[in-house]
């Protein structure tokens, strides 16, 4: 039962971090995009939108890599797992 | 069940990240490439269509404003400033006052608004210079000046950043200071001179009682058609070479010294030191001094 709650716990966890990083990419490709078109109707000549498309993308993209790629406790399971079986031996 | 199954949480999630992901590399190219100032007001194919458009929005194609500026009479000496603008002063002995020609240059019209010219007279020193309003938007905009003086100026003293400096024609004897940072400098006829410039080659020809010119990586060259009786005359550069023609009347202490370059004079020097690429000597009386130094590039002394 504790192993069960432990689960949930976890798979709730990446999945609050998987909503929370769309919820993110989705404002940041509105607001870029609103900030391109304010820009080029009003100060056509200076692209100044592409410096916050550039700075908040880094962001973006952290986000996204720690959300899909890095999940919490992801990489150190699979290597407690490969420690476990190196312990144990051939079998 | 297959643990590696895709939701589409997860799909949606991954398409987001690669469109971010396009939309961050995209951005760095077009900063690279040095796309954030697009003359046309146009981004990747984005146009407003001309109705939208109208003066107040400031949008559309590069502007140029050419005015002849009127300067009040009376000016013998002149004081030039721009940034990346070009100063080229032509002298004119049938003109009877100082004609200061601007050109202003914009990437667009609202950065024109934002940069101006300035003209003041102080006694007898004519000061033109090149204003931007305060801000980090304001400062694309650029100003050159074309100026014709009269005779009887004294002093011309012209300095900018990225533009290159010109003067021609003056009648001799006017003193000239003349600076840039990575603009050339041309001169004809100077006086004393003073003049500076950081990776800007240096092309001269004076005569003065006291001649320096320095750079870091630009080449200095030209003609020292004389110097005066205990006159200096220094030479300075890092990187680039120094070829000096003077005539064959110099009579100097003369020292050349350069760390790897090499080191030459065409004049009969008495050699009072020679030592690796340092010569030191007296050529006639030493009544005045020759000095030039660089660090790598060559030094050469030559007789017109």
């Amino acid at each position: 039962m504790s192993d069960m709650n432990e689960k949930m716990r976890l798979a709730r966890k990446i999945a609050e971090r998987k909503v929370a990083f769309i919820r993110h990419a989705i404002s940041y490709l509105v607001v870029i995009a609103g900030l391109a078109v304010v820009n080029n109707l009003t100060y056509g000549g200076y692209q100044w939108w592409l410096w916050v498309a550039f700075g908040w993308g880094i962001g973006v993209v952290s986000h996204f890599l720690s959300a899909f790629l890095y999940q919490s406790g992801a990489l150190v399971d699979r290597l407690a797992q490969h420690e476990l079986e190196k312990m144990n031996g051939p079998k | 069940m297959d643990r590696n199954r895709l939701g589409p949480l997860d799909i949606l999630g991954i398409t987001l990240g690669v469109i971010v992901i396009l939309v961050v590399l995209g951005s760095i190219v077009m900063i690279a490439r040095g796309r954030l100032i697009d003359p046309q007001g146009a981004f990747l194919g984005f146009r407003v269509p001309r109705d939208w458009q109208g003066d107040a929005m400031g949008f559309g194609s590069p502007v140029r404003e050419e005015k002849d500026e009127t300067v009040p009479a009376g000016a013998t000496e002149i004081e030039l400033r721009t940034v990346a603008g070009a100063i080229d002063v032509r002298g004119d002995p049938t003109a009877s006052t100082v004609r200061l020609h601007s050109v202003r240059t914009a990437p667009f019209r609202r950065a024109m608004d934002e940069v101006q010219v300035d003209i003041r007279q102080e006694g007898g020193r004519l000061i033109a210079e090149e204003k931007h309003a305060p801000g980090f938007m304001n400062r694309t905009g650029t100003v050159s000046f074309q100026l014709v003086v009269p005779r009887g100026m004294k002093e011309i003293d012209a300095h900018s950043v990225s533009g290159s400096i010109t003067v021609q024609g003056v009648e001799p004897g006017v003193t000239q200071n003349l600076s840039t940072i990575s603009g050339g400098i041309a001169t004809d006829r100077a006086g004393d001179l003073d003049a500076s410039s950081t990776s800007g080659s240096i092309h001269f020809r004076c005569a003065g009682a006291t001649v320096s010119i320095r750079t870091v990586s630009g080449s200095i060259s030209g003609d020292l058609d004389s110097l005066a009786t205990g006159g200096s005359a220094h030479f300075g550069s890092v990187s680039g070479s120094i070829s000096v023609d003077a005539s064959s009347g110099l009579d100097a202490e003369l020292s050349l010294h350069s760390l790897s370059g090499r080191v030459s004079c065409d004049f009969p020097v008495t050699i009072t030191e020679q030592k690796g690429n340092r010569l030191s000597g007296r050529i006639g009386k030493g009544s005045a001094t020759v000095d030039a130094g660089t660090v790598s590039g060559s030094i050469s002394i030559s007789r017109m």
